[in-house]
């Protein structure tokens, strides 16, 4: 760990951009558009559901008007980020992890290392940079997503036509939420990042260490993403509520 | 001797937990050597590789590489130190997601001090240098252990270093092929002035290679010397290791080890 910030410290200093752009590319690509299909249809599902089961409840009260509101604001500011990061650990973390696991076994790593070459910039600093940037984006197609399959429920079950759904969206969205989950989904994503490459160059042992790390990483990055979730809605709600 | 040495270990000590793996080690590689290291398995001979890359530092004594002590640089001399020196691992270590064009050109990039044209001339020149020309772009799943080790090999030279250190370069190929890697070994190091330090089991390429010799046994060197000395050496652990009976001093340790 030492190690890493003294290396990046060291790159700095001598001009060179931290990260390989070219290694960058290479993972964004798989960060980001691979993972638009998964993040999109669970949030559209959970959209959907959430929509009906309040909307149901608030329609006792004669008040389901009220379900764009409440699931635009619970997704932007809440359930996107954390959906999106929970299914990054699973999908993009355990990769990370498995990838430099697998690369540390098999001496790949100390190969690169015995070259004069540290990992960061060319291993763990692409694929931070790539996750932190992509969830915000993913967080807001998640937010879409979201909308839509609530938008389509509330116009077969509750009769309220989609123009009206959105306009109610857009009458609710303030910008501090969408700014809180949009910091909120990056910073995620660092954590993900720094918990699945940490794993996967601390591997020891052989392909059941790389596997026993996967899972670790997986565990500790959703929990770590939903403890600090807590942890910021605490904060922020104690501090202008 | 009173040539400075290119490496000098010095009493080194290396402990993994309580276990002695490498126990006052000394050693002295000089300029232009081909240095044969033998040793039983797993008796610490990539330890010993380790060490010198500064990869592992020694419980107690040093490490000089020239007149620099190794575990006292700092990470960005080290990191230019290392440079220097060419590295073919045990299991060839390639990149595997990596075409051999990009693991070779790898180390040559991050340096950053040569041009596209340049970088693409060395790489054909290093891998023509194998005899592995025209696998530029295969993946190095693609290779047999064999093609692989003389990729690492090339990998190795693309920083022109001055020493290279070799993990059993022909271990688990065939007697052609292994032979093939010797012969590149003695023909690249001669041609580059490269110092060399080789790790092996076996008996005929160490003695074909070597200009000097180095028998580590129980965590010390002991025997040193050209490869006469070692034939007629009257150690009976190096007799027993280079004639490869199985009735000695070594077999007797593994027995009473197993008790
Ligand atoms: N990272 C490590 N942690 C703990 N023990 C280790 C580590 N690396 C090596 N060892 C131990 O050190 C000893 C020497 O290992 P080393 O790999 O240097 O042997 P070797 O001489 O290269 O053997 P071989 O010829 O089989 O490659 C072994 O007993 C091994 O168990
Ligand atoms: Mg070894």
């Amino acid at each position: 760990m030492f190690n890493t910030a003294e290396e990046l410290g060291d790159n700095l200093r001598r001009g060179r951009m931290p990260f390989r752009l070219s290694m960058l590319f290479a993972q964004a690509d798989r960060t980001g558009v691979d993972s638009v299909p998964l993040v999109s249809m669970v949030s559209f599902f959970l959209g959907l559901t959430m929509a009906l089961l309040t909307g149901y409840q608030l329609e006792k009260f004669g008040t389901e008007r009220l379900v764009p509101t409440l699931i635009s604001i619970a997704f932007t500011r809440e359930l996107g980020p954390l959906l999106t990061g929970i299914v990054l650990a699973a999908r993009i973390g355990a990769a990370y992890t498995a990838e430099l696991g697998t690369m540390q076994v098999s001496e790949e790593i100390e190969a690169i290392e015995s070259m004069g070459i540290g990992p960061l910039r060319f291993l763990v600093a692409p694929r931070l940079v790539a996750i932190s940037f992509l969830m915000p984006c993913l967080s807001v197609i998640s937010c879409i997503s979201a909308l839509i399959g609530s938008a389509l429920i509330s116009w077969i079950s509750f009769s309220l036509v989609p123009a009206a759904y959105f306009d109610a969206v857009l009458a609710s969205l303030i910008v501090k939420d969408i700014v809180i989950g949009l910091f909120k989904a990056m910073f995620f994503g660092l954590l993900i990042g720094l918990i699945a490459c940490y794993q996967g160059l601390t591997v020891t042992g052989g392909a059941d260490g790389v596997g026993r790390a996967t899972t670790d990483s997986v565990v500790i990055s959703i929990t770590t993403v939903i403890g600090f979730d807590t942890l910021f809605n605490l904060i922020v709600t104690n501090m202008s509520p | 001797m009173s040539e400075t040495p290119l490496i000098q270990l010095e009493n080194v000590v290396l402990k993994f937990g309580e276990k002695a793996v490498l126990d006052g080690i000394n050693l002295r590689i000089f300029h232009k050597d081909r240095l044969v290291i033998l040793g039983q398995s797993g008796g610490g001979k990539s330890t010993m590789l380790r060490l010198i890359l500064g990869i592992l530092k020694p419980t107690s004594g040093k490490v000089r590489y020239k007149h620099l002590q190794m575990h006292k640089l700092s990470r960005s001399k080290l990191n230019l130190l290392r440079t220097r020196i060419g590295m073919v691992y045990q299991n060839s270590a390639l990149i595997s997601s990596m075409t051999v064009r990009e693991n070779l050109a790898l180390p040559v990039e991050e340096l950053g001090r040569k041009n596209r044209t340049e970088i693409e001339h060395l790489i054909s020149k290093n891998l023509e240098a194998v005899g592995m020309e025209g696998t530029e772009d295969k993946m190095p799943s693609e290779l047999s252990g064999g093609m692989k080790k003389r990729v690492s090999l090339a990998r190795a030279l693309m920083l022109q270093p001055e020493l290279i250190l070799f993990d059993e370069p022909s271990a688990g190929l065939d007697p052609v092929i292994s032979s093939v890697i010797d012969e590149l070994i003695i023909g690249l190091t001669e041609r580059t002035h490269a110092t060399s330090v080789i790790v092996t089991h076996e008996m005929d390429s160490a003695f074909r290679i070597a200009t000097r010799l180095a028998m580590l046994y129980q965590g010390r060197i002991i025997e040193e010397g050209s490869p006469e000395n070692f034939r007629n050496s009257s150690n009976s652990i190096v007799r027993q290791f280079v004639t490869g009976t199985t009735e000695g001093p070594m077999t007797e340790t593994l027995v009473h080890a197993d008790l």
